[in-house]
């Protein structure tokens, strides 16, 4: 999600019934002027999560992210890589968190000197983002399934597997449980030759991998799409790993021709 | 063939009795022994991603001292040199990682971007904290090393 912060609009409000995690990736100074001089951008961002009930608000935190950049000829378009990820810290216990209606999250850009047609945009990543993601990833999964099975030639079978567990890194921080994904074996006349594994969805440098497992060795699958992008499939072979190739019909059919 | 090649040749020489074995251990429904070998695969995934890295700070380190010695050396106006006196004293071992790739690439763009997603994982594999599990594309990072080796100049 991007939140676009302009000299008009400087504070941002969610409202959710979920208690907030958010992850804010980073922030990108965005403008229209050609004119350029140097100049320091020098602003900070407020972070507040308050917990409210009918009677008002009960309890809060609040965090203050200082934003910096000197904007140069040479470096126009800045973006600072944050990395933070804003939670709730119970300081006091008074009110329990399930005795909140709802939770607030405020996000204010302050002290910004923005000028008319210049705006700041934030990236941040929820739990509904996370959610969106998983939920991609396993659509991804299912279709390339659906996809291999309408590729075999005749006497292959294509059936699911057993589930392996999916518990990353980006589920634990925003308190996701672990899901169980669908593995895939592949089949020629009854006898197993391989395997089909997903390995994981955040990848640094790609949208998700699944392992082609084989009783010869390995192949990976990686999806170099970008997030929410119909899947751009690449295979990486065991002996010819420096190449990805599109995943396509024939590289399938000439690999299970291997087996 | 560089060193990325090299260690890639090695890396999917493992990984491929690995995976040959954790798929006959899945065939015959021993689902044990097929998670200790997808384990090991993912162990393996992590050190050669390490063992790549430190090609890569190797680097890092030679060009930016490279480029602070230049800049000591080559500039006489004292309102430029002044800052790289200071760099200059300290070329060897008082520089942060992340600050000499900023003195090679611009902070906060791709590939600034991509190096220090690539220490951060090496920090959470080398010290073995709960992000120790991240997968690791092998393949994806190969091509990257081999890009940034390259293009990073002084």
């Amino acid at each position: 999600m991007t939140i676009t912060f302009d000299h008009q609009n400087l504070i941002h409000t969610v409202i959710s019934s979920e208690k907030p995690i958010i992850f804010i990736s980073r922030a990108a100074f965005i403008t229209e002027d050609k004119n350029w001089i140097k100049r320091l951008i020098n602003s900070s961002l407020s972070i507040k999560i308050a917990c409210v009930k009918e009677k008002g608000e009960m309890k809060s935190t609040s965090d203050v992210l200082v934003l910096g950049s000197f904007i140069t000829p040479y470096s126009k378009l800045p973006e600072l890589e944050i990395n933070r990820l804003f939670s709730f810290t119970d300081t006091f216990k008074m009110t329990g968190d399930r005795e909140c209606e709802n939770w607030i999250t405020t996000i204010e850009l302050r002290d910004s000197n923005l000028k008319m047609n210049e705006k700041i945009d934030i990236s941040v990543i929820d739990k509904e983002h996370i959610n969106r993601r998983l939920n991609d990833w396993i659509e991804r999964v299912k279709n390339l399934y659906s996809e291999i099975k309408m590729w075999l030639p005749l006497n292959y079978l294509l059936e699911i597997g057993t589930q392996t567990t999916l518990f990353e890194e980006m589920m634990q921080r925003f308190n996701i449980d672990p899901i169980q994904m669908d593995t895939a074996t592949i089949y020629f006349k009854k006898k197993h030759i391989m395997s089909l594994k997903p390995k994981g969805l955040w990848i640094i440098g790609a949208n998700g991998r699944i392992d082609i497992l084989t009783k010869k060795g390995g192949h990976m699958l990686v999806d170099k799409a970008d997030q929410f992008e119909p899947p751009r499939w690449h295979i990486y072979k065991q002996n010819d790993y420096s190449i990805g190739k599109p995943f396509t019909n024939q590289e399938f059919l000439n690999i299970i021709e291997l087996y | 063939m560089n060193i990325f090649d090299q260690l890639a040749v090695i890396y999917f020489e493992i990984d491929g009795m690995y995976a040959a074995i954790e798929a006959k251990a899945n065939s015959r429904g021993h689902f044990k022994k097929e998670m200790i070998y997808q384990k090991k695969r993912e162990q393996n995934d992590q050190a050669y991603f390490l063992f790549m890295f430190t090609r890569l700070e190797d680097r890092i380190k030679d060009l930016s001292i490279k480029l602070i010695e230049r800049k000591y050396n080559t500039l006489t106006n004292w309102n430029y040199r002044r800052t790289w006196e200071i760099l200059y004293k300290r070329r060897e071992k008082e520089i942060s990682f992340l600050d000499r790739v900023a003195l090679l690439t611009k902070l906060g763009q791709r590939d600034y971007q991509l190096v220090e997603s690539y220490y951060r994982e090496r920090n959470n594999i080398a010290h073995g904290g709960h992000a120790f599990s991240i997968p690791i594309s092998i393949p994806t990072v190969v091509v990257n090393m081999k890009r940034l080796y390259n293009d990073l100049k002084q």
